[in-house]
């Protein structure tokens, strides 16, 4: 292709615009042998709006009408200030141009004509329309038309001015998304749309797609892909069409990008973008992505530059559900340039690993960076309250997840909440959370079964009783939660109800400064302050066990502390960290069971058995049952008269030599027989 | 429609040295050095009042490429120098599409200008449709098209009298041949006579409709620097009636003077402005009604800030054309 057809491509319409207005110097604008006159407008090109209408420019005159008359003056203006700049390029592109529009005109051999005579005031219009300085350029040509009644602007001046104005027009309302004055102003000025305003086009493209005319969108890129020469600008059309225009339209483009490419490295650079693109695709429906696509953005990732490619990477393959390549990638992103995306993605990989712990304590610091930080952290929240055995969670986690669960109104979590703090025994900080849960979403069962074990747990019989029966016909093991009321109201002679979990219950009513108790009595002091809600007393008597105590109280302090925090919601995050220990996974499990252990007794000794029973069955998930653990399933049984198996706990304790065995075997015998001895019973 | 040359070349050229910049921008220089479509719009009415066609389409290229810009075809209503990016709201202000709109088609029958008339018809079809609205059977114009209306804001809807350009109205009509900008004039003169609030019987700057007229509560019930434009705006349109001026003369010639700021519930001065800016819509009122010619002071135009001297001179070239004794 030679240059003069190749040149004979470009829209030369606005080639003084170009080359005056844009930075980019490259575009060997300016020589089109087609373009001449009247079919500068004619060939506008097919994506001009439909609401097309005459230029409003009308009072410009056109210079098709100059054609083939003598040359005024005043056009020499162009030329004469070329040559002062020094610019040759442009001198000569607009001798072709005068030459086009003047066929025959030979510019003046003697440059002295240019140089001495002329128009300085004209010269100094085009300087300053040079500049940009479009407003001072028209008051000077009204300023000159008042003083001087005969003189006439040139009609060159008057054009580019109008084009000028318009294009400035255009990009400020493009920038404010106005995009019907877009379109608008693009149908008025088609000399605007030409390869030397690729970024006109761009904008126009971009206004049609986002007003549902993507046909049009399509048509003005292929536009440029057609006729414009820039290997910059056609890279970056692809890449504006992939954002702007559905995948099929996208292939279309690509197609006849292909076909016209200039040069294999034009391709090689759109190559790359299309393999993300078909990535991307892969990622938003599921499918498997082409390995050589895939390979080609790992390279890209792996090359540097920016994260966009590891991103993409991190996203797909979290998608695939490979959660290890997934947080590998994610990982990289956030090495390169931190971004929190990346750090939002690390944590759905680990989340997906079944790692929540770490989940959460990455997801923590952001999560009230936006709803889809504050979703991914409730989700890694959520899979950390719902591990079971129940791990400790410190009171700084706590406090952040009680407060993006309030945030969000997520009944999930609130129950997940709900759950941890029933499983660790702080039953009336549970049924609150279930409560709160149930007030986000009433419908939602899990929360409602939990409240009513909870209110079982504290013999709230009347709050029990509505609960079941509002969920009549809706949930069974609810239902079956109000039968265990009944069972044990007619089993035993039960103690007082409610406070569950307290392992010490002594009197705290009177107010005492916590900073004069030994550890032991702290502890206890704030139980007993939990059990009568007042949570921020209760923190302060577990700092004081947890500063002081043996390791066994620091570690039940540690709890109480957290669950103090957890109750009062909003927390003081350096008194927390202060009062932080934290517990080896272990120590952790131990104090677990323990605390499990301690529930059995108490629930046992308040005659609640169903509970008794369902605790021991929960602690005998994580670890098997000790002896006298298995003597308390026994009589838990016999006092529900299940005499049968009560019977078979007691043999088993027996047979492996255990002396409460024999003694339960024997008490339940003789239950029995006096149970079946007194008639009417 | 006022005459040209009503505005001295002197004046003039003191009022651009001072607040037009080369690109065209005319500068709220007490408000940050903002431009707005009231700015622009002021610049072309005096631009056009001076005879100036230079300078008005130095303003006019400044405006359309840089605020006219809305898809509605109505005028974005500030520009922030030192913000990026210089439009941060593309909202409209009604006095702003008013006075550009009005000041294109003056030009238009003086200099011959079809284009600029063009743009005219655009930006008052525009406003007719997106800025009237009825309230019980009164046609009426809306600050702006978003966040006035009755959904928008408990006190709503509510309107600023100030924006009534009565000048404009009827210029505006002719233009497009719609029967409602004399509606508009009707309802106009209606809130004159009737949003008199608190001890001065004056009108607020922002007045609820809602349900009768009363201070808008979403602003303070102030006669400040909106509505003191009220009566000048009502001189310019010829609307010299005692009935509509009487208020305003009596709260804005006092012999201290000074115009107050007044609050329209208490009555009580929060400001009272020296500026010959605003002091002489007062003097102007006194020589029409009074006969008390106006101080030099008044009758010679020193610029200040862009607000008052473009009262100023609005002023000046309104007695200049209309009562040449007073000056």
């Amino acid at each position: 292709m030679n240059a003069l057809t190749k040149l004979g491509l470009l829209a030369a319409v606005a080639f003084f615009a170009h080359t005056v207005l844009s930075a980019d110097e490259t575009d060997p604008a300016g020589n089109g042998a087609a373009r001449n006159g009247p079919e500068i407008r004619s060939v506008g090109p097919a994506f001009l709006p439909e609401e097309q209408v005459a230029p409003a420019n009308g009072a410009l005159p056109s210079s098709a009408d100059a054609a083939g008359t003598p040359l005024p003056a005043a056009d020499l203006s162009g030329l004469r200030y070329f040559l002062q700049t020094g610019d040759a390029e442009r001198y000569q592109k607009e001798v072709e141009r005068l030459q086009r529009l003047y066929p025959g005109w030979e510019p003046p051999t003697d440059l002295s004509v240019l140089r001495n005579g002329g128009d300085p005031e004209l010269d100094q219009m085009w300087s300053l329309f040079g500049e940009g300085q479009y407003a001072e350029v028209r008051r000077r040509i009204d300023e000159r038309r008042t003083r001087e009644p005969g003189w006439v602007p040139p009609d060159d001046l008057l054009e580019k001015l109008a084009a000028a104005e318009a294009r400035v027009r255009l990009v400020n309302a493009s920038d404010l998304a106005q995009y019907a004055t877009v379109t608008r102003i693009a149908a008025e000025n088609p000399d605007l749309l030409t390869c030397a305003n690729v970024d006109v086009i761009w904008r126009l493209a971009e206004a049609f797609a986002q007003t549902d005319r993507r046909d049009r969108a399509q048509d003005a890129y292929s536009y440029i892909l057609q006729n414009c020469e820039v290997p910059s600008e056609r890279i970056a059309t692809i890449q504006k069409a992939i954002a702007d225009l559905p995948p099929e339209v996208v292939d279309e483009l690509v197609a006849e990008e292909q076909e016209k490419a200039g040069s294999t490295e034009e391709l090689e650079a759109v190559r790359a973008d299309l393999a993300r693109l078909n990535v991307s695709r892969s990622l938003n429906d599921g499918s498997k992505a082409d390995p050589a696509d895939l390979a080609l953005v790992e390279a890209q990732a792996v090359d540097g530059g920016s994260a966009d490619n590891a991103m993409l990477l991190g996203w797909y393959h979290l998608d695939q559900k490979d959660f290890e390549t997934a947080r590998s990638w994610f990982q990289r992103a956030l090495d390169a340039d931190g971004r929190n995306e990346a750090t939002q993605g690390l944590g759905l990989a680990l989340i997906g690993e079944d790692k929540p712990f770490e989940a959460e304590q990455i997801l923590r610091p952001e999560w009230q960076g936006s709803g889809e930080a504050r979703d991914n952290y409730l989700a890694a929240a959520s899979a950390v309250l719902a591990k079971r055995p129940v791990v400790e969670v410190s009171a700084a986690a706590l406090a952040q997840i009680s407060e993006a669960t309030a945030a969000a109104r997520d009944a999930n979590t609130a129950q997940e909440i709900g759950w941890y703090a029933y499983e660790i025994g702080q039953i009336q900080t549970a049924a609150q959370w279930f409560e709160v849960a149930l007030s986000w979403d009433a419908d939602f069962e899990p929360a409602a079964f939990g409240l009513a074990l909870s209110l079982n747990n504290l013999g709230d019989r009347d709050r029990l009783s509505a609960l079941v029966a509002s969920w009549a016909g809706r949930s069974a093991r609810i239902s079956e939660v109000g039968a265990t009321v009944r069972v044990r109201t007619s089993a035993a002679g039960g103690r007082q109800g409610g406070q569950g979990g307290a392992p010490v219950a002594r009197g705290c009513a009177a107010p005492v400064n916590p900073q004069t108790l030994s550890p032991n009595a702290a502890l206890a002091r704030g139980w007993c302050l939990m059990d009568k809600d007042r949570a921020l007393e209760a923190a302060d008597a577990f700092a004081v066990a947890l500063a002081g105590g043996s390791e066994r109280v620091r570690s039940e302090a540690v709890y109480g502390q957290s669950l103090a925090y957890l109750r009062i919601g909003a927390v003081n995050r350096a008194a927390v960290a202060a009062t932080q220990a934290s517990l080896p996974p272990e120590r952790a499990r131990e104090l677990q069971l323990d605390l499990l252990a301690k529930r059995a007794s108490v629930a046992f000794e308040a005659g609640r058995y169903t509970e008794t029973l369902l605790i021991l069955d929960e602690r005998r998930q994580y670890a098997p049952e000790p002896f006298d653990l298995s003597e308390l399933r026994g009589y838990a049984y016999l006092e529900m008269r299940r005499f049968d198996d009560a019977l078979q706990v007691f043999e088993a304790l027996a047979a492996v030599g255990h002396k409460g065995g024999e003694r339960g075997v024997l008490t339940t015998l003789e239950t029995r027989s006096a149970k079946l001895s007194v008639p009417g019973d | 429609m006022p005459q040209q040359g009503t505005i001295s070349p002197e004046n003039w050229a003191a009022y651009t040295s001072r607040f037009l910049t080369s690109d065209g921008r005319v500068v709220d220089d007490a408000n940050g050095g903002i431009s707005h479509s009231e700015s622009q719009g002021y610049g072309l009415l005096l631009a056009f009042l001076a005879d100036d066609e230079a300078a008005f389409d130095q303003i006019w290229t400044f405006t359309k490429t840089n605020l006219w810009l809305r898809d509605d075809g109505l005028v974005v209503w500030k520009w922030d120098p030192r913000t990026t990016p210089r439009i941060s709201d593309v909202n409209n202000a009604s006095d702003g599409d008013l006075l550009i709109a009005y000041s294109l088609v003056l030009a238009d029958r003086a200099w011959e200008r079809p284009d600029l008339r063009a743009a005219a018809e655009r930006i008052t079809r525009a406003m007719e449709r997106e800025l009237f609205f009825e309230k019980d059977g009164a046609v009426l114009i809306r600050p702006a098209v978003d966040g006035f209306d009755g959904d928008d804001r408990p006190d709503g809807p509510v309107v600023n009298l100030s924006y009534w350009i009565f000048e404009a109205l009827p210029v505006l009509g002719d233009l497009t041949g719609d029967g409602r900008w004399a509606e508009l004039s009707k309802s106009g003169l209606r809130l004159v006579r009737e949003a008199r609030f608190g001890p001065d019987n004056l009108p607020s700057d922002w007045i609820s409709v809602r349900a009768g007229l009363e201070p808008a509560a979403g602003f303070p019930p102030e006669f400040g620097y909106n509505a003191i434009r009220v009566p000048l705006y009502l001189l310019r349109a010829g609307h010299v009636s005692p009935a509509l001026l009487l208020p305003f003369l009596d709260a804005m010639s006092a012999p201290d003077n000074r115009v107050p700021i007044l609050n329209v519930e208490t009555g009580e001065a929060k400001d009272r402005l020296t500026d010959p800016g605003y002091l002489v819509i007062g003097a102007a009122l006194r020589c029409i009604f009074e006969g008390v010619p106006l101080d030099k002071a008044l009758t010679t135009f020193r610029p200040t800030h862009y607000y008052p001297s473009t009262l100023h001179l609005l002023m000046l070239s309104y007695l200049a054309e209309n009562h040449p004794r007073c000056r």
